[in-house]
């Protein structure tokens, strides 16, 4: 490798290797979580008393096994090979075809248009917090703005992300500034409503790598604003591979992708573990507009009025809100 | 002492340096906690065929070199492709850093540390800022009133001085031992 080409390389080596000298508290909390729910997964397949995890699943759409195929392996070879292809085809086609929706979604993610989500995160009922909490996503990009009712009293709590910083206008007190670390530890006590997981973007990049993905025939969604017309939708259905060493990917993915613009229009995740995620069981994200934005909109500036106090590299710890 | 936890404790030996290994190729931290998830959901159901008589450490990296390579064949957002020539040159640092005296993985960076003490005190500041403080380059630029570029390029200059002095200190430890 060429000085030349080892430089950036060498580079990202010393950013990840300061961040573990000078930040080790930092990494150390992200470490915990990670290796608890590791654990906790291992665990729960090593259990021989383990019941239903199976049958807990969200339902499995039909597909072809290879049960089913083998048994027309001992017909005359040709009119096997006409059989199996015949067999395979549609779940193959079926298949590639959710492949492109879900490929065409992700390039549509690109563009830079303002898309509004409504999130809807529904807890385990066993739980204390059992009720929907509610909350708005803008996305263009990379970029991304939260708008979440305050835990306690009234007024909305403002949250972002774009190439420079993350950041958090709480109702009052001063703007918090810093980095994914500090949204994930802010947004951890809110019941993972931050995390980069329920971004559009994030959802659609591991549904090409870690699911089984089914194309369901068109639907029709009902308009996102009042007086709209309902909008054609392809509908794929995304089960995560058994064999997926992700722990915390949910079990069953639902996408309506919009047939002429190719984005995301809605999306269901479900966990069949509610322990895996902070006790979520399922989350909804619809879209609710296209809305233009001003300028300053995905910077915290576009949400205060300029006369607060702004703590750039907060930690995310202080009672924000609260 | 039951094998989960016998691999409990030996992740909990390696998890950090597993994670610094990841992050010197993969900046997104989604794709950080997936590749992480992977590897050791891998080394978990390889058990079997781990050698004792090596390191847990070594063996894992050789995992996430694997995963990381499966993830850049498969991610749009790749930004850099790395081959294995790179991953195993950095595996070899780390490998390096393994053998230094503390107990964690963090403690094994006091010559990083030190190396830090002996830049020049613009550099230092820069970096103690964007690493200890966590600001970002914009943040820094506006507490400093210089301009983002120039934050960057101090940045990217201390990384380069940083990776010569780890370097030679890796070097000279090793011919020491």
């Amino acid at each position: 490798m060429s000085e030349e080409e080892r430089e950036p390389q060498e580079s990202h080596l010393m950013d990840a290797l300061l961040r573990h000298s000078l930040a080790p508290d930092t990494e150390a909390e992200n470490e915990e979580l990670r290796i608890r729910q590791l654990m906790s997964s291992l665990r729960d397949e090593a259990d021989p008393y383990e019941s239903g995890r199976t049958e807990n699943r969200p339902g499995r759409p039909s597909r072809v096994t290879w049960t089913a195929i083998r048994r027309w392996i001992i017909v005359p070879a040709t009119t096997a090979l006409i059989l199996i292809g015949w067999l395979l085809l549609p779940s193959l086609i079926s298949e590639q075809r959710a492949l492109a929706t879900v490929e065409r979604s992700l390039a549509a993610e690109q563009k830079p248009l303002v898309r509004q989500y409504q999130v809807t995160l529904v807890a385990d009922s066993h739980g204390a917090n059992d009720h929907p909490y509610e909350f708005d996503l803008f996305v263009k990009q990379r970029e991304f703005v939260i708008r979440a009712p305050a835990l306690r009293g009234e007024g909305v709590v403002w949250m972002g992300g774009n190439q420079d910083e993350r950041w958090i206008v709480p109702r009052f007190g001063p703007v918090l500034t810093g980095s994914e670390g500090m949204l994930g530890r802010w947004s951890r006590r809110r019941r993972a409503m931050a995390t980069p997981f329920l971004r559009t973007a994030a959802i659609l990049q591991r549904l090409q790598r870690f699911y089984d993905l089914e194309m369901r025939p068109p639907v029709q969604l009902e308009a996102s604003t009042p007086g709209g017309s309902a909008v054609d939708c392809d509908h794929v259905i995304a089960i995560r591979r058994e064999d997926s060493t992700v722990v915390t990917l949910p079990d069953r993915v639902e996408l309506w992708a919009d047939r002429e613009l190719g984005f995301a229009r809605k999306m269901r995740v479900e966990w069949s573990q509610p322990a895996k995620f902070g006790g979520l069981t399922s989350a909804v994200v619809s879209l609710s507009g296209t809305p233009e934005v001003a300028s300053d909109f995905f910077s915290h500036s576009g949400h205060h009025d300029g006369e607060r106090e702004v703590i750039a590299g907060a930690s995310g710890d202080a009672a924000v809100d609260e | 002492m039951e094998s989960l936890d016998v691999f409990e404790v030996l992740v909990r030996e390696n998890a950090r340096m597993v994670t610094a290994y990841v992050q010197s190729f993969v900046t997104s931290p989604a794709a950080v906690d997936d590749i992480w998830q992977e590897t050791m959901l891998t080394a978990w159901r390889r058990w079997s065929d781990y050698d004792r008589s090596r390191p847990f450490g070594a063996w894992l990296r050789g995992i996430a070199k694997n995963n990381i390579l499966a993830w850049q064949r498969q991610s749009a957002r790749a930004h850099t492709m790395v081959d294995h020539a790179t991953l195993d040159y950095v595996g070899g640092v780390f490998s390096r850093i393994q053998q230094l005296d503390g107990d964690r993985f963090e403690e094994k960076l006091d010559a990083l540390r030190a190396c830090i003490q002996s830049l020049p005190e613009s550099y230092r500041n820069v970096v103690r800022l964007r690493y200890e403080d966590s600001l970002m380059p914009a943040a820094i630029a506006g507490q400093q009133g210089k301009s983002l570029e120039t934050v960057k390029k101090q940045l990217q200059r201390a990384r380069g001085i940083l990776h010569e002095c780890l370097t030679r200190k890796l070097g000279q430890l090793a011919a020491e031992s």
